[in-house]
């Protein structure tokens, strides 16, 4: 199943597949890719630049890859001959994987910015942490089955207000070295990231069974 | 039997399918048939596996889905007027993706069929008119060897010429004797020549259910000067209309029944049956 589930992840940003998300990702793709870095000046710099996208990146990645993946099958997935079981572990796996994957690009964008000494672990470990989360949270991106966007909503809010301000101070402090000690202030947001993505993560996570369940049913996840 | 219902019922918010039975042996077309939103859709949602009913039996091939629902879906062949295929993706990449999932799907009959409904395997499906994705589904339909063909309204959809073709494939499908086609339509006059079973159905409940010959039977359209027609006794009368020329009533029928020489009697269409039963559903006068 595992090889059928790969050529799904990668056939799924190719087609539309009952998303219509992509109204959610002109915001951040227009916000983190362009308007963030003018504002910062990054534009002035590109090794700032690089470093800005090492972490934008993967955060870009991961929302296309939540909208595009809803936690819902194809119409003809509840069609062919699976069982609700096979059904279940295709779903569960694939949204595992999808999770998994987000999490690899992350770490393959900002791993090189470490190896070369122009990001402290602490700042590194604390990114994983944010594309580990973010990755799991952003798996109810896509349109869900009782057709609500308030979550979607609610998250890009979320998520700009604190990726901006993260983003800021953690690569304030990536573009003027690693050596210097952090600030209280600056300790005090990365708590506050770090306990808002923990009880979000939690919150989707315990959702996840019955979500799974209704993207199983077809009556449910299809009814209008 | 192939298809085993038994009151059935289903209650989809505020409408229900009531106590609808059915049965449809191997090597025969039964046409599923009803004014729009009579629950023909969901009916066949329900044969397909993709609703539960609340309650009564439903088997197919002696099989509930309950115990062996990817068993049943494997036997199943369906082309139904959503859009079930991945619009991105070639009608070719298609086949071969959900085939995969088929235990009989042949790759190489798909593409035969595909040829023969004239359509290009390296297209993508989003890329195709309706007709044409009706056509390619029918194709990938009759591709996996499915013992039951569950077909809902795509005749509508295709032009003339296909449409003979349509009929003559399902004559070729059903030709061994060991499968069968559901086939919901409201191209009713194509039921008349091919159907061997009728399920008729209005606001969720049976109306007529059994072999088409004894729906024949059961009924006819008798034509005449107005004062003959009421001669008939009125709870023989299913609705009657006045026309230009006389009156056309829809009246039920037994062997013994004899009609006066001044009417004309006919074997109604199945047509006018569904306009004659809906007519007096709607309170038109008897």
């Amino acid at each position: 199943m595992m090889n059928i589930i790969v050529r799904d992840y990668f056939a799924g940003f190719k087609v539309k597949n009952g998303t219509d998300g992509w109204k959610y990702l002109a915001w951040p793709i227009i916000y983190f890719l362009f308007f963030l870095p003018a504002i910062d000046g990054y534009f002035d710099n590109p090794v700032y630049l690089l470093k800005y996208l090492s972490f934008g990146v993967p955060i870009i990645f991961i929302l296309i890859a939540g909208v595009t993946h809803p936690m819902k099958l194809p119409k003809m997935m509840h069609l062919v001959p699976m069982t609700t079981e096979e059904r279940k572990s295709y779903i569960t796996k694939s949204v595992w994987f999808k999770i998994i994957f987000g999490i690899a690009v992350g770490a393959i964008c900002i791993t090189p910015v470490l190896l070369v000494g122009e990001m402290h672990i602490s700042v590194w470990a604390l990114q994983m942490y944010n594309f580990m989360t973010f990755a799991i949270i952003s798996s109810r991106m896509g349109k869900s089955s009782n057709g609500s966007d308030l979550w979607r909503g609610v998250m890009m809010v979320i998520e700009t207000i604190w990726i901006t301000i993260i983003s800021y101070l953690m690569l304030y402090k990536i573009t003027y070295g690693t050596k210097n000690g952090r600030t209280s202030v600056e300790w005090k947001f990365a708590l506050l990231s770090v306990l808002l993505s923990f009880f979000m993560t939690i919150y989707v996570v315990t959702d996840w069974k019955k979500r799974i369940n209704e993207a199983i049913d077809y009556e449910r996840s299809y009814s209008k | 039997m192939l298809v085993d219902l038994k009151d059935m019922n289903k209650v989809l918010g505020n409408f229900r399918l009531k106590d609808i039975s059915m049965e449809l042996p191997e090597g025969f077309i039964l046409g599923l048939i009803g004014p729009n939103g009579a629950g023909k859709t969901s009916l066949i949602h329900i044969l397909l596996g993709l609703y539960e009913p609340t309650g009564g039996q439903v088997l197919i091939d002696g099989m509930s889905y309950e115990d062996s629902e990817d068993e049943i879906k494997n036997l199943i062949g369906t082309v139904l007027l959503e859009d079930m295929f991945e619009p991105g993706t070639s009608l070719i990449k298609n086949g071969a993706y959900y085939g995969s999932y088929y235990k009989n799907f042949s790759m190489e009959e798909y593409e035969g069929y595909l040829e023969r409904f004239e359509l290009d395997k390296s297209k993508k499906f989003g890329k195709l008119s309706k007709g044409q994705k009706l056509k390619a589904q029918f194709a990938f339909a009759l591709s996996h060897h499915a013992k039951l063909l569950i077909l809902d309204e795509p005749t509508g959809n295709f032009d003339p010429k296909f449409r003979k073709e349509f009929f003559k494939v399902l004559k070729e499908y059903i030709a061994d004797g060991t499968k069968s086609v559901i086939l919901s339509t409201h191209l009713t006059e194509d039921l008349d020549k091919m159907a061997d079973y009728i399920l008729y159905i209005e606001k969720g409940k049976t109306i007529f259910s059994g072999d088409i010959e004894k729906l024949r039977d059961s009924y006819r359209l008798v034509t005449g000067e107005r004062y003959k027609i009421n001669l008939i006794p009125a709870d023989r009368v299913i609705h009657k209309e006045d026309g230009t020329y006389g009156t056309k009533a829809l009246v039920t029928h037994k062997p013994r029944y004899t009609y006066d020489k001044e009417v004309t009697v006919a074997v109604p269409t199945l047509e006018e049956l569904m306009y004659f039963t809906t007519k007096r559903r709607d309170g038109g006068r008897r």
